[in-house]
């Protein structure tokens, strides 16, 4: 057993707090934040350069081969800054057109997604979908020349700004069935794509898709027609470990926040961290993050263990970010409250944190979905 | 990072799997699983003790120059671990594991030798003595007196919520030499034969319907000044020296996860409302995830804490959780599990044991007997050993710098 970071990973912490430092000012956040694309290119691209996609990307493609582990300490490190950069539809995108792309899909995306020159957007979920990554009601119908016929809508598509967009479809099987779903990528000049884009609570952007007769190529599939679905599994899973380690990187400092807030302002003569309703309010906080941040790393742990079959590291994974995502809204709602109406103001960071939170608890799916279906106890597992 | 288990830690893991498997008797952890209240009754404990003593395990939380085990902090950790996933009967902690640490560190050589082996062996049934009615979180306040009269203690007081008085032949006291100081200097630990006279125990009756605890009164006890344990006016500190042998180490979280387990094989039979089986019932099923989420988080923290403790590195102040936990999770089972048996849920059958011939007449489901008692039993984990109040304030302090 060991629970302790390497060097390597202790440098890549200190490096991207760094990065936040330099990059993630209040000031600097908010002019990001005020552009179209909710957030700055420019930045974005400095933040590729530091290696965090290639990190995600697997060495015989070109990156660097990070473990899930490598991934927690990435995302905890930067989750302080509450980043608007695309990093998430970035990796998730990379990492479908890497496991999934044809050659030529990969020569042509995978570096420059790495590098931050490229963007493409990530549009599955849907109205209906509630988080269940087998839920697709927009379909692909092939067409004569092995093209397709795109028809449909999308709730959220992350990753706005770039000129493309990777779509789920359905190619086969009713709206649930986790066979029959395919990925497509689609470029965002193709006639009959409508996008509507929108602000998220933490003052990024997505956009609603609806697809209304989209012709598409052959070329636009990526990888095989009606067998997407465990694809979206494992890297979405990976996607909710890493969001659950941003959570506790923000939730790190909010509550370092909190209490130092809780130790110098006064009201009544006392520090309010005196009136012990407070303090078992913290406390109770305190140990809510102890078990989130535990549940983080065993999800790490899991996703980096070949010896553990898939399902079951998906389990931990998606068990992580319900727990995590329930106990990000309970503490920041707590901690907002401790900053009275401050803690209102667009100007203090807790307020900022807390939509980035609960933005996370409701990314892919909420705590029921997550859960849903889930024996979360394995005994070969604990007994491990 | 991994939690991957030495080769040597692996080994020792299947000895202990291979020894439960082919040593633990099954009418045991039946009694164990059937047992509603915090402590099995003795005639299970002490057969189980037998078997681990005969295997030279009893005493695996003891060093090796005091007749335990010696085992590593890990070695301790992985025993509990198996055990609790065998259903074993908890042992009586407290002459094993809350007293013979103190003896270890603060007696003399005669008292080990009287009082070690007849831990071991079963003869000497321990409890303990500190709690009072005007003494509860703040244990400092405590008033039952023992004045120096020759070579005796004369003890005057009560203690109460004394678990196991009523079946033991011994106690051990938190007693106070002088009251002339500072209330944790005038303190001192005292052993006690509870067939000296002036000693009368009497029953508390508690909601569950259990026989468990009990208020012990004492009216010029005249005890011998040999069984002052260490210095006078050390008690506190023993006290203290006892909690920081705890702290960090605790096993409890695979308990917990083996309760859920069968929570969650329960929900595959047991009926739910609207029809089907509580499977079904999307509401139960997730409130459930969540609860068993938690139990995954402490155990992940527990193991932290083993590896922490293993590595000689500092357990930090974050262990004070593991009370918390404990307590919360505990009792959430417990409420879950009395929703998930309905009516069913409802009997609170005061008969005990709930099991083997004497058991009470089945109607329904076996395990639906236990729910009711069980909940009213464990509202004691949020109070006994420093109630959630009191954990709440020392982590606000030491985890929150409040």
């Amino acid at each position: 057993m060991d629970f302790n970071l390497s060097d390597e990973q202790t440098a890549l912490s200190d490096s991207l707090s760094r990065f936040i430092d330099y990059h993630y000012s209040a000031e600097q956040r908010a002019r990001a934040c005020g552009r179209t694309e909710g957030f700055d290119p420019d930045n974005w691209r400095k933040l590729a350069e530091t290696g965090l996609v290639m990190l995600a990307l697997r060495e015989e493609s070109g990156g660097l081969g990070g473990s899930a582990i490598d991934m927690m300490v990435a995302l905890q490190a930067l989750g302080p800054g509450l980043i608007l950069d695309p990093w998430l539809p970035t990796i998730i995108v990379a990492r479908i057109i890497e496991q999934a792309g044809s050659a030529a899909q990969k020569r042509a995306w995978l570096e420059r997604l790495a590098g931050g020159q490229v963007l493409i957007g990530f549009a599955h979920s849907e109205a209906r979908g509630w988080g269940r990554l087998n839920h697709c009601e927009t379909r692909a119908v092939p067409e004569g020349g092995g093209g397709y016929r795109l028809d449909g809508a999308k709730a959220m598509a992350l990753g706005v700004g770039g000129g493309s967009l990777l779509i789920t479809a359905r190619t086969s099987g009713a709206a649930d069935d986790p066979q029959g779903i395919s990925v497509f990528l689609v470029d965002k000049a193709i006639p009959g794509l409508s996008r509507q884009p929108f602000r998220l609570a933490d003052g990024s952007v997505a956009e609603g898709l609806i697809l209304t007769d989209c012709h598409v190529g052959p070329d636009a599939i990526v990888g095989d027609a009606d067998h997407a679905f465990p694809l979206l599994q494992r890297i979405i899973a990976h996607a909710c470990a890493m969001l659950s380690s941003e959570a506790i990187g923000i939730l790190d400092r909010m509550m370092a926040d909190t209490a130092e807030h809780l130790r110098t302002r006064r009201q009544f003569g006392v520090a309010l961290g005196s009136f012990q309703v407070l303090q078992h309010r913290m406390a109770d906080c305190a140990a809510e993050l102890e078990l989130a941040r535990a549940l983080v790393v065993r999800a790490a742990m899991h996703l980096s263990d070949p010896a553990i079959a898939p399902a079951e590291q998906w389990i931990a994974a998606f068990g992580a970010k319900a727990f995590c995502g329930t106990a990000a809204v309970r503490i920041a709602e707590e901690c907002v409250q401790f900053h009275g109406a401050m803690g209102l103001t667009q100007e203090l960071w807790v307020g900022r944190a807390m939509k980035r939170l609960v933005l996370i608890a409701g990314l892919f799916g909420d705590a029921r979905a997550h859960t849903e279906g889930n024996d979360l106890i394995r005994k070969a597992d604990i007994i491990r | 990072m991994n939690l991957d288990l030495s080769p040597a830690d692996m080994a020792f893991r299947d000895d202990v799997r291979a020894f439960l498997a082919d040593n633990l008797p099954q009418p045991l952890c039946h009694a164990a699983r059937m047992t509603p209240s915090v402590f099995v009754e003795p005639d299970i404990y002490l057969e189980w003790q037998a078997i681990l003593r005969r295997k030279g395990w009893l005493a695996y939380s003891w060093p090796e120059e005091e007749g335990g085990t010696g085992w590593t902090p890990v070695q301790r950790y992985i025993f509990e671990r198996e055990c609790a996933f065998a259903h074993a009967p908890h042992i009586a902690v407290q002459g094993l594991k809350l007293l013979a640490p103190v003896l270890h560190r603060f007696a003399s050589p005669a008292q080990k030798a009287f009082f070690l082996p007849r831990i071991l062996s079963g003869e000497h049934l321990w409890c303990q003595g500190y709690s009072e009615p005007e003494a509860g979180s703040d244990l400092a306040s405590l008033r039952t007196r023992a004045m120096r009269d020759g070579d005796h203690y004369v003890v005057d007081g009560t203690k109460i919520w004394t678990t196991n008085a009523h079946l033991s032949n011994w106690i051990f006291c938190l007693v106070r030499t002088d009251a002339s100081v500072k209330p944790q200097q005038g303190i001192s630990f005292l052993l006690i034969d509870m067939a000296t006279p002036g000693i009368s125990v009497s029953p508390i009756e508690l909601i569950s319907g259990d026989r468990e605890l009990n208020q012990v009164f004492f009216d010029s006890v005249h005890v011998p000044a040999a069984n002052l344990v260490g210095a006078e006016g050390q008690g506190w500190t023993m006290a203290k020296y006892l909690l920081e042998q705890e702290r960090g180490g605790s096993c409890q979280a695979p308990g917990l996860l083996m309760a859920l387990e069968e929570l969650r094989e329960a929900a595959q039979t047991l009926p739910a409302r609207g029809g089907g089986t509580l499977c079904d019932d999307a509401d139960f099923m997730h409130r459930l995830a969540m609860v068993e989420l938690a139990a995954l988080g402490m155990d992940m923290f527990e193991l932290q804490s083993i590896a922490d403790i293993a590595a000689g590195r500092v357990v930090g102040p974050k262990t004070a959780l593991t009370g918390l936990y404990t307590a919360t999770i505990r009792q959430d089972i417990d409420r879950l599990r009395l929703e998930a048996h309905g009516p069913g849920g409802l009997r609170l059958e005061n008969h005990r044991p709930l099991y083997g011939a004497d058991a009470p007449i089945l109607i329904g489901r076996e395990d639906a007997m236990l729910a009711m008692p069980a909940f009213l039993n464990n509202k004691a984990w949020s109070i006994m050993a420093g109630s959630n109040e009191v954990m709440r304030t020392i982590i606000a302090r030491t985890v929150v710098n409040l």
